[in-house]
């Protein structure tokens, strides 16, 4: 991992110092201690490795661009982790919302209830591969609300679809991945 | 707080501090869109419009400068021409005698011109005489029948023009052409070079630095050919202008050294260019033989590339420009470059000479594109050899 476990005193306060004159040495310093994370940000949203490389990237130079708009509410990676979010958002094509997976229940909402413990034994990686393997509506909406922390509502704006779309992705998502965890149980076992 | 379900927890606990590496070379990348975004950039037509400005410039100057020497005599020599200048039987010109003696003056007469005139004294009517000329000369066309009169010519009579004031311009009607033109010699020439071509590869992030120093390791040599038309205008005192077109086909066989060692291939690239050469040239006479050096630009209108290279993850990219997908390595036109020669010519025939001219030509930007991790820049050097014919006896620009 060439970019992760940087040992560095810098306090972020320092490195946005440094970004604000354009220094590239902090610039990468931002870039390396925050690159991994938000790479996983990035693979949430994207289909594949590629197409999240592409976010990154223009995610870092707006971040590089517009670090003067960081008014210190809140944590740089907070910050950092909007704007991917935001840069994955804007490549969105409305038509990934009204697809519809035949097969899915789409009424009943049944994970309020403990998971069965192979759920908690899941990695990760194989976690993010979940997300990834999601029709595009499906994981944007799973995204928003259930890591994101985003409501109905400011999905429903940041997206320009109906709330009642935005639960009804968020239903199916939670679906298909209880399903497919379900399925790795199986072959598990 | 949104309602969160297990699954939804189960996932953000355990996303949340996860973490996973890019690719090595996301932050080159970013460094150089970065880059990308904030140098303005000159359009690729730019260096060939200053050039072609600044050779202009200095062609219309350097003939003020070259043409300021007095004229010697060499009337006997020299062939006498017909002028358009007509007069009729009652014409009369007055030549100012207030700078020295008169040196023409002829009433009903046709004029026969000294060519030990000093040029200082040439010509210059005052503008009181102005009226009385104009009054008392009746210009008329070749079509009429007046005494028609015919001059001596001057072997470097085109040159006398530069010295005349701004006043004589009022009588431009009344000059001889020879007074107003100065005399061109059209020439036409084809080349054909064998060249070689060394290309310097540089990272553009030190990144890839380490990808670069293999490149360059592992790229040998490369041979071009050449074929030029050139057409060109030149003057008496030897500078001229030259421009046509030229086709280089330069070819590499490389040998792809991969950086686990574990594969090795070859490939046998190539590289079309076509430009437009805009050259000035100035040239001097030794006995027989005739010697100038030329310096100009090219403006390259295609470039054409087939074969292929490593990348620096260590896979083959193919970078046929004709192939769809192939990677775009390089730009499809190179912009402008500097080229000067040396020109050695010798007369073989009539109107005809041998020419080889031994030159070195640089690219000016680089020649990959701006999304590409490396700058290439190339240098060629080689000899032309071909003939130079020159085309009718000399004219004068309209």
């Amino acid at each position: 991992m060439r970019y992760l476990n940087i040992a560095s005193p810098v306090e972020d306060n320092e490195l946005i110092q440094g970004c604000l004159r354009q220094d590239r040495k902090y610039q990468e310093a931002v870039f390396r201690r925050y690159v991994g994370k938000l790479m996983v940000v990035s693979l949430r949203y994207a289909r594949h490795r590629m197409e999240a490389e592409d976010i990154l990237q223009d995610a870092f130079i707006r971040i590089f661009d517009h670090i003067d708009q960081f008014q210190g509410k809140g944590s740089l990676e907070g910050w950092m982790r909007r704007i991917v979010v935001n840069t994955a958002l804007k490549n969105i094509d409305k038509k990934s919302f009204s697809n519809e997976i035949i097969g899915l229940e789409t009424t009943a909402e049944d994970t309020s209830g403990a998971l069965p413990s192979v759920f908690s034994q899941l990695h990760e990686e194989e976690l993010l591969q979940l997300i990834q393997q999601l029709p595009d509506g499906y994981r944007i909406v799973f995204n928003m609300y259930a890591i994101e922390g985003y409501s109905h509502a400011e999905i429903s704006a940041l997206l320009g679809i109906q709330e009642s779309t935005s639960r009804s992705q968020l239903v199916k998502a939670r679906k298909m991945l209880q399903s497919q965890i379900l399925e790795i149980q199986k072959v598990a076992v | 707080m949104n309602p969160k379900s297990p699954l939804d927890e189960l996932f953000r606990r355990k996303l949340a501090h996860y973490e996973v590496p890019p690719s090595d070379d996301l932050w080159g990348n970013i460094q150089l869109a970065r880059a990308k975004k904030s140098t303005p950039r000159l359009p690729f037509w730019a260096p060939w419009i200053i050039t072609s400005v600044c050779l202009a410039t200095l062609t219309y100057f350097s003939q003020d400068f070259l043409f300021q020497k007095p004229i010697e005599s060499t009337a006997k020599q020299e062939k006498p021409y017909k002028s358009n200048f007509v007069l009729t039987a009652e014409s009369e010109v007055h030549i100012d005698n207030t700078y020295e003696k008169p040196r023409a003056q002829f009433k009903n007469v046709a004029p026969v011109f000294d060519n030990s005139l000093p040029t200082q004294a040439a010509f210059i009517i005052p503008s009181n005489d102005l009226e009385q000329v104009t009054n008392t000369t009746n210009i008329t066309d070749q079509t009429e029948q007046p005494t028609e009169s015919t001059f001596t010519s001057f072997p470097n009579i085109a040159t006398l023009d530069a010295t005349l004031p701004h006043e004589l311009s009022m009588y431009s009607e009344l000059l001889p052409v020879p007074f107003k033109k100065k005399l061109w010699f059209a020439k036409i020439d084809f080349l054909l070079s064998q060249d070689f071509v060394h290309s310097s590869l540089t990272a553009k992030t030190p990144l890839f630095e380490n990808y670069s120093t293999s490149r360059n390791n592992q790229e040998d040599l490369k041979v071009s050919n050449s074929f030029a038309v050139r057409m060109g205008i030149s003057t008496l005192k030897g500078w001229g202008l030259r421009s046509g077109i030229q086709y280089s086909r330069m070819s590499q066989t490389l040998t792809l050294n991969f950086p686990d060692a574990t594969q090795r291939t070859t490939s046998k690239n190539t590289f079309e260019t076509i430009d437009i050469p805009l050259i000035l040239t100035k040239e001097q006479s030794f006995g027989k033989l005739r010697a100038g050096l030329s310096l100009g630009t090219y403006l390259n209108m295609a470039f054409n590339q087939k074969g292929s290279f490593y990348s620096p993850s260590g896979t083959l990219i193919e970078f046929t420009s004709s192939k769809p997908g192939a990677y775009p390595a390089f730009k499809n036109r190179l912009g402008a470059s500097l080229y000067s020669g040396i020109s050695l010519s010798i007369p073989i025939g009539n109107s005809l000479e041998f020419i080889a001219e031994p030159y070195v030509r640089s690219r000016i930007p680089s020649i990959s594109s701006e999304d590409y991790v490396l700058e290439q820049k190339i240098w060629y050097g080689g000899l032309f050899i071909g003939f130079r014919k020159q085309i009718g006896k000399g004219f004068y620009l309209p």
